[in-house]
């Protein structure tokens, strides 16, 4: 189910590409895309952590329709947006970070 | 991750659920008679009452395969290839044309990835005594450190760590320190009433062997024996606790018993 709503957000961003080679390349990846796993029980290259750095770093650089952008890397971290009512107040304070 | 009542904002927890999910498919894969067996339910959720039986057939809330009712069910989503996918193990689709060939590629890949590293045994060239310290014919002596635990004794999840010789103070550092023998994770949500409970003691293990030979190997310990295992233990082995939800880790330290 979580994977039919990327994949949902996944058509919006790239029928947000202009029209033409790049947009194509997208529209077919996105077709095939499914949730890449993270083996944490395999041994990792050497020198590597098991973590892979795709979770590790705070900004990624990414191609967007309007060009190369670095944004906060959503592997990294996630905001909470609470509406105070919906969450304990234990946890409305939290940035979830990848440990 | 570690703080349950949130988990699945860590954005971690998808990567980590679809390994899972893999291991699973795999796990199916090698055993292909085992699946789902009934079960009464203790424990009441939003929509199981205690005393209802679980089984293979058994609604999965809230999952629904239409807009008219129909649920999933261990049945019907038994299988990667009725949601269009697979894990590069397992092609499936060839499997019936030659089935012990599939059993056999599976069970070397699996070996390839997650089998022992080549310096756990003792290398071949070993010395015939010093080999002799380690096996006694064709026994050997496991060590294990067993843990046991209050489910909620701490805040939410923790770890209890179990090192052999220095390492770092600094909690931040224990994951990666090199005398990390193992880390047992104690699961715990974060609820108001959660330490008025019934106390749930839970337990897991380190083992200790591996460790044990490395030390053999670098000659700090002479044999697996208890008369050479024990001493080495009470003057070497620490445990330390951290717990997960706190920014900085709590730590409590205590030397262990032997049982």
């Amino acid at each position: 189910m979580q994977q039919q709503v990327l994949y949902s957000t996944m058509q919006e961003v790239v029928n947000d590409f202009p029209v033409g080679s790049d947009r194509d390349r997208y529209a077919s990846v996105a077709s095939d895309f499914r949730i890449p796993y993270w083996d944490w029980a395999a041994a990792p290259p050497e020198g590597q952590s098991v973590l892979p750095d795709a979770v590790t770093a705070p900004t990624v650089t990414v191609n967007g329709p309007n060009g190369t952008a670095t944004i906060d890397n959503p592997l990294f971290s996630y905001k909470f947006h609470p509406n105070s009512n919906d969450l304990d107040s234990e946890v409305s304070g939290f940035t979830m970070n990848a440990l | 991750m570690g703080v349950i009542n949130v988990a699945a904002f860590d954005p971690i927890f998808y990567l980590h659920h679809t390994a899972v999910d893999r291991a699973f498919a795999i796990w199916q894969a090698l055993y292909p008679e085992s699946y789902v067996e009934p079960e009464t339910s203790d424990f009441e959720t939003f929509t199981i009452s205690p005393g209802d039986i679980e089984d293979v057939n058994s609604g999965l809330t809230p999952f629904h395969t239409d807009t008219t009712g129909d649920l999933w069910t261990s049945v019907s989503a038994r299988s990667t290839g009725t949601f269009g996918y697979s894990y590069p193990e397992l092609p499936f689709w060839t499997e019936d044309s030659d089935p012990s060939a599939y059993q056999a590629s599976l069970r070397s890949k699996i070996n390839e990835l997650y089998g022992p590293p080549a310096n756990t045994t003792p290398p071949a060239n070993t010395p015939h005594t010093k080999r002799a310290l380690i096996t006694n014919g064709n026994q050997y002596r496991e060590w294990i450190t067993n843990i046991r635990a209050q489910r909620f004794a701490m805040t939410g999840s923790f770890f209890v760590r179990v090192f052999l010789g220095d390492f770092n103070p600094d909690p931040a550092q224990w994951s990666s320190d090199p005398n990390l023998v193992g880390t047992h994770g104690f699961f715990g949500g974060i609820c108001k009433d959660c330490q008025n409970q019934d106390s749930a003691l839970v337990s897991g293990a380190v083992p200790l062997t591996t460790a044990l030979l490395a030390s053999i190997r670098s000659g700090y310990l002479a044999s697996l024996e208890p008369d050479d295992v024990e001493p080495y233990l009470r003057t070497n082995m620490h445990w330390r606790v951290s717990v997960v939800s706190n920014p900085v880790p709590i730590t409590i330290w205590g030397a262990p018993d032997f049982v």
